[in-house]
């Protein structure tokens, strides 16, 4: 059996994040890296 | 500004305008006019997103933030991903699938009529403050530096954007905002070459980022719990999470551009670019006023940004006054420099002895120079409520950028104002006539007759904002404005869309109320409480707080009253 396909909105459009929760976790991974990046240019400069 | 830069002004501005009305033309329907075709694609709405937030007030008064305070104003925008997260996944899909034009319908549907104006007409004041904000905040600046009448630029400006969006609603704003962000990176990105370009020699990047370091410029997180204290860590990720959940979430003028996608995943994909790209975009332009800030202490800087202002002081009997703060500044000024050389040698060296007594000596001369800044401030204004860091940016690009790149950063400037007034007007005609004069003052008129009505409502919203932008005076840095008028009305309208949401059992009547309570909370708060003691961001949380409590408890009342009745 093949599963029913996803509607049309469901769908990411990307490769490796087939799900939206995928996108957001991409999304938060991301701000957290820039967070941190942040964090470390304060610490290395103050 | 010379006629190059006037030539590559007009040309860029007026081009962009005419381009919005011809790529429209004949797409005349009610909903097009509101809601744009429907047709477009993620990529155009993150920028029509981008464009509508980013006013001419970031690209002019942002640096100023960053010469001034350094880099912490990027906390506020912590918020920004979770809130574009929440609405992603949450608001998006109830607005697309109830099919709303505006955000307020949905009070609507959930509630009741007098909920809904109540989101609605909140929205049209505060909006209508801010679209005068808008066109207000660049022709302050502008017309100062370039020596242009004040009253003539805000009517052009405020014209030329009334003239495209009247004519071509929804899908002129997007069309338009395309060309206007592309405009607006060029600018910014030629301004950070030639700032980089124009470092004092001998002076590396390293060196770059250790004397701002040094001065406190580079403190981009501040963990401090002080809630009188405007962008920490905390108030970036708990009270601008519910700032920009109110302004990308309820706020009709980004709504209505997220909407005009064609699917929810265009949708969902336009606030995710946003999600992504604004921390990085608010850091590049902070950065933009550290380079300022250090460039400055190489090169005197005017001890006033403001100079009509400092002129005008001369010319008031003061200059004595004024001619000793001068010099005495160009001394200390002189001074801090030598320490600054000083300590770069040492690094250069690697005398950590001597480079440790030079910062040393140059943060005390840098003192020095702020305390003269400060007493040149207060000669202006003895209330000391003026602030001249929106000044710096644009001093900086007419001493210093060549002709040319002039034209194309006022450009940048009035670009940027043009785009997010442009999404300012179309909302606010669209909420005007879909949540009021359809439903209230003519319900069934026919279809070309609200059109015409939208078209007449954006241009009454033009002319209101336009009259509003001629009586302002403000004090505060321009970007801290913007915010602080938003912060005074998001609480209520995002604590409607909150309870609406999340609080199935609560009643239009007692949403109503706990909205109106919260209103009253926040304006009490911000009439009686100082700003150092409680930042205004915070008001966003109290005011959805006591939303939602007030209206809880009022649900219960209500539902006591009900049962108790004799049936």
């Amino acid at each position: 059996m093949t599963p029913e396909p996803k509607p049309n909105d469901e769908r990411t459009g990307f490769p490796g994040l087939r799900t939206w929760r995928g996108v957001y976790v991409f999304v938060m991974v991301i701000f957290a890296v820039w967070v941190a990046l942040l964090i470390a240019l304060t610490r290395a400069y103050s | 500004m010379n006629g190059l830069d006037y030539a590559i002004l007009l040309i860029t501005i007026l081009g962009i305008a005419a381009y919005g009305t011809w790529h429209t033309r004949g797409k005349h329907t009610l909903k097009t006019f509101l809601k744009g075709s429907g047709n477009t694609p993620w990529f155009v709405i993150g920028i029509s997103v981008m464009a509508t937030q980013a006013s001419a007030v970031t690209f002019l008064s942002t640096p100023g933030q960053g010469f001034q305070g350094g880099l912490g104003f990027v906390q506020f925008y912590f918020g920004m991903p979770i809130a574009l997260i929440i609405i992603a996944a949450v608001f998006l899909p109830i607005y697309r699938k109830l099919n709303v034009i505006t955000a307020y319908e949905y009070l609507g549907q959930r509630f009741d009529l007098k909920t809904r104006l109540l989101g609605a007409a909140v929205f049209l004041l505060q909006r209508a403050l801010g679209a005068g904000l808008t066109i207000y905040a660049p022709a302050i600046v502008l017309s100062k530096v370039l020596n242009w009448p004040l009253t003539a630029t805000i009517i052009g400006s405020g014209l030329i954007v009334i003239i495209y969006t009247a004519t071509g609603g929804s899908d002129a704003v997007n069309a338009t905002q395309k060309y206007q962000i592309a405009v607006i990176f060029a600018g910014m990105v030629a301004a950070f070459v030639i700032l980089v370009m124009r470092l004092p020699q001998g002076l590396t990047l390293s060196d770059t980022l250790t004397i701002a370091g040094g001065m406190h410029k580079l403190e981009a997180v501040n963990f401090s719990t002080n809630p009188g204290q405007r962008y920490t860590f905390w108030s970036g990720m708990i009270a601008a999470t519910f700032h920009m959940l109110a302004y990308f979430g309820t706020d009709q003028s980004q709504v209505q551009r997220y909407l005009t996608g064609s699917s929810l995943r265009e949708s969902r994909l336009g606030l995710m670019f946003n999600a992504v790209c604004k921390i990085p975009m608010q850091f590049f332009i902070l950065s933009i006023g550290v380079l300022l800030f250090v460039t400055y202490q190489f090169e005197r800087p005017p001890v006033y940004f403001d100079q009509v202002a400092w002129t005008q002081r001369a010319a008031q009997g003061d200059a004595a006054v004024v001619h000793g703060i001068e010099t005495r500044f160009s001394a200390a000024h002189e001074l801090e420099k030598q320490q600054l050389q000083a300590w770069v040698d040492a690094r250069h060296a690697g005398d950590h002895a001597a480079e440790s007594a030079a910062r040393t000596a140059a943060t005390r001369a840098h003192d020095e120079v702020e305390s003269i800044r400060k007493e040149a401030r207060l000669a202006v204004d003895p209330r000391d409520k003026r602030n001249d860091t929106d000044y710096v940016f644009i001093t900086f690009i007419l001493d210093h950028f060549p002709h040319g790149l002039i034209g194309l950063l006022v450009a940048t400037f009035f670009a940027a104002a043009l785009s997010a007034k442009a999404a300012e007007l179309n909302a606010l005609g669209s909420a005007t006539i879909v949540d009021f004069y359809k439903p209230v003052l003519k319900p069934n008129a026919s279809e070309q007759h609200y059109l015409t009505a939208s078209k007449t409502f954006t241009i009454f919203w033009g002319l209101v904002s336009i009259t509003f932008a001629l009586c302002l005076s403000l004090a505060e840095n321009l970007i801290q404005a913007v915010n602080i008028v938003g912060a005074l009305f998001y609480p209520v309208m995002l604590s409607l869309f909150v309870v609406g949401f999340f609080l199935r059992r609560i009643s239009g009547t007692a949403v109503f109320w706990g909205g109106l309570t919260a209103q009253a909370v926040v304006l009490i708060l911000f009439l009686t409480v100082p700003d150092n003691r409680l930042s205004y961001l915070w008001y966003n949380v109290i005011g959805c707080f006591t939303c939602i409590g007030m209206s809880s408890t009022l649900q219960l009342v209500l539902k006591s009253t009900s049962t108790s009745r004799p049936t």
